[in-house]
């Protein structure tokens, strides 16, 4: 089943637009970020009415959306393993243990995945010293083990 | 009587190691015993092979117990460790303790001591008398102080930051800005994040000072998504200003009107560079600015803006207390005051050592890393983040400040120092800092855009035996290229990593040491 992270509205373009109103900015990123923040991802519909909202292009929307790693055009899997690969992690380890990581969860770096657990490169999470370390639906873990890491998203993938 | 007061950081790293959960065992097994606590979630003290430390105060001072692990809890109060503060995992007090008890801190003075939200703890320390103190100076003269005191940008570039504000001071607008980059992206750096979260209002206090310096009404502090902990904590502590008139339409009753405002990253790297990171406050994709004009006379929606770097607006509130002579007393030659080192990577013992400038790459390993974590040879140290060069055990000598750094080939970047042991290969090191510029690039220029790609494609040849000496020479043109020819950093300072790597560790690249001397 296609398990996507949980906890948001359904898209509506009225509450969207209720939403982006009450919020009064003229700026594309904050606007985007709103409107992720409440609906999980930012749907096609939404770019033309950020655009409307800021007076702007489609074309400058979109490239503010296909900017920015956060920003997200598709709903989020149910678990999101965001694992830091950046030089002091490496220096712990974090090469082998993406490797392992992937066989534990049965899924690849940064690939699109319909099981419910994506995991993704990220560059530093300021855990410098007590990598590999990954923020998990946005808790932080350090020293993480393979085992640890499959506890984790099992635990999370059976929560409602 | 009283309850015993016990401190179990709220720092990130130390919640990622369990922080949350002894808090709560320990107020569980206490309240089964009834004994009477009152935990305080402090910042950390920077020990974080420690964390989670949890600390005990007594009327000598505060013991300290760590790492402690939420299976330890029960044998902590069995053994009664509030008030023998004995135990396999204590420490003895926590401010004599050796690693701590011989650093400089003057910007990381309250972090891990304080309840970092307590503004009564805050005042406790020395809070707020900073900006009081420049409440009755001139502009001219806070930026003067400034000046005088000799700090120099902390994000990397070491520009002064005094004669910033005073550009700003100087150009006449309707509207200025204060922005606080806090978009802390080096890999093996996290004295921004720790600042934030242990003591928030000190970054308030020192934007005040900057506001006021320059005339300006409004400040943003740029946070990385990745910080989520530091932007709750900022966001509090700006409401907490708020309501005690530190911020607002009369700082402290004065005449000066100040605000401040958290904005999220999305993601970016790159966004750290200061032009980016205009773009990106301005809600645009973050594309780096050509130079001039400076932000400091174009920036923020085309308006005068001092960007300093957080621990540069940090600094300002004990340089206005205890003025330019104390300030400058710390450091060397041109780089005064002292530096918020990170020790991280494969370390024994990292985390944050605040010292004046000039200690040796050395003394800090041999006094404070202690080696590695997985106890093997150090074989390598990164300075300065994935933008710095990457030093070999014959340059541990090297002095750590601007000059000494920038004469042997590094930078010093934002103070992070990353140590690999002697699994590290050196050639996919070297890989990886031109694939990080591909991903990362904002891709406004050509060398940096381009450039990153084909260094990672050049890079895989000569690692692959491909045509070796041809392909070197192809890499050193393009790393000179990039140096020469990149808008910002991000692509002039990439061939760092690379070219440090070649250089010191040829071996790794299956190189002649003559051949890769040669080139670079």
């Amino acid at each position: 089943m296609n398990q996507v992270a949980t906890g948001f509205r359904p898209w509506s373009t009225q509450v969207a637009m209720a939403i982006l109103e009450s919020k009064a900015s003229t700026l594309i990123l904050p606007n985007l970020q709103t409107i992720q923040k409440e609906f999980g991802f930012i749907p096609h519909e939404a770019i033309e009415l950020v655009s409307k909202v800021c007076n702007v292009s489609r074309a400058d929307v979109h490239g503010v959306v296909s900017y920015y790693t956060d920003l997200r055009e598709t709903p989020a899997a149910k678990v999101c393993v965001k694992l830091c690969v950046a030089e002091a992690c490496q220096a712990n380890g974090v090469r082998e243990f993406s490797v392992a990581a992937e066989q534990v969860l049965g899924i690849k770096l940064d690939q699109h995945n319909p099981g419910g657990v994506e995991l993704e490169a990220v560059y530093c999470l300021g855990n410098c010293v007590l990598g590999p370390t990954a923020l998990i639906n946005d808790t932080l873990y350090g020293r993480l083990t393979t085992e640890q890491l499959k506890a984790i998203v099992e635990t999370k993938l059976e929560n409602k | 009587m009283t309850s015993i007061k016990v401190f179990i950081p709220q720092d990130s790293a130390s919640k990622s190691v369990g922080a949350d959960q002894v808090a709560i065992e320990i107020l569980k097994v206490a309240a089964a015993k009834n004994l009477d606590i009152e935990i305080i979630r402090n910042g950390s003290r920077g020990m974080l092979w420690l964390e989670p430390l949890v600390e005990v105060e007594t009327k000598n001072g505060r013991v300290g117990f760590g790492p402690v692990s939420v299976s330890d809890v029960q044998s902590l109060i069995d053994q009664d460790f509030l008030n023998q503060q004995t135990h396999p995992l204590g420490i003895g007090l926590v401010d004599e303790y050796p690693w701590l008890k011989d650093q400089q801190r003057l910007t990381f003075k309250r972090v891990g001591v304080i309840d970092p939200l307590n503004i009564d703890d805050y005042q406790k320390f020395d809070g707020l008398l900073g900006l009081k103190k420049a409440l009755k100076l001139t502009p001219e003269e806070i930026t003067k102080l400034v000046t005088e005191s000799g700090l120099r940008g902390r994000g990397g570039a070491g520009f002064p930051a005094g004669i910033k504000w005073n550009t700003v001071r100087v150009t006449a607008a309707d509207q200025k800005y204060i922005c606080a980059n806090a978009d802390e992206g080096d890999s093996g750096t996290f004295a921004d994040r720790m600042l934030m979260e242990g003591d928030p209002f000190t970054l308030i206090e020192g934007m005040t000072i900057a506001a006021i310096a320059v005339g300006a009404t409004q400040g943003f502090i740029y946070i990385r998504s990745e910080y989520p902990d530091a932007i709750d904590k900022m966001q509090t502590a700006i409401k907490i200003a708020r309501e005690f008139g530190w911020l607002g339409e009369s700082v402290l009753s004065s005449s000066y009107q100040f605000d401040l405002e958290v904005v999220v990253g999305a993601g970016s790297y790159v966004c750290g560079e200061e032009t980016a990171m205009l773009e990106s406050l301005e809600g645009k994709r973050g594309m780096v600015r050509a130079k001039p004009p400076l932000p400091a006379v174009n920036g923020l929606f085309g308006k005068p803006t001092v960007i300093n770097n957080v621990l540069t607006l940090a600094s300002a509130p004990i340089i206005l207390n205890k003025g330019a002579e104390f300030y400058k007393s710390y450091g060397i030659g041109r780089s005064l005051g002292t530096q918020v080192f990170q020790i991280a990577g494969n370390v024994k013992q990292g985390g944050i050592v605040e010292l004046a400038f000039g200690i040796t790459l050395e003394e800090l390993l041999n006094k404070y890393a202690l080696g590695t974590h997985s106890a093997r040879p150090i074989k390598a140290v990164q300075i300065g983040g994935p933008l710095g060069a990457y030093f070999p055990n014959e340059l541990f000598d090297v002095q750590l400040d601007y000059e000494s750094l920038l004469q042997k080939g590094g930078m010093l970047g934002h103070g992070g120092i990353v140590l690999f042991d002697d699994s590290v290969d050196m050639g996919q090191q070297a890989r990886f800092a031109m694939e990080f510029c591909a991903v990362e690039s904002c891709g406004k220029c050509t060398p940096c855009r381009i450039g990153s790609t084909r260094g990672v494609e050049v890079i895989d040849k000569i690692l692959n035996n491909e045509n070796k000496k041809e392909n070197l020479s192809l890499l050193i043109d393009l790393c000179e290229t990039m140096t020469d020819g990149s808008l910002c950093a991000m692509g002039g300072l990439t061939p760092l990593p690379v070219r440090s790597a070649l250089k010191h560790f040829a071996d790794d690249f299956g190189l002649e040491k003559e051949m890769a001397n040669v080139t670079t």
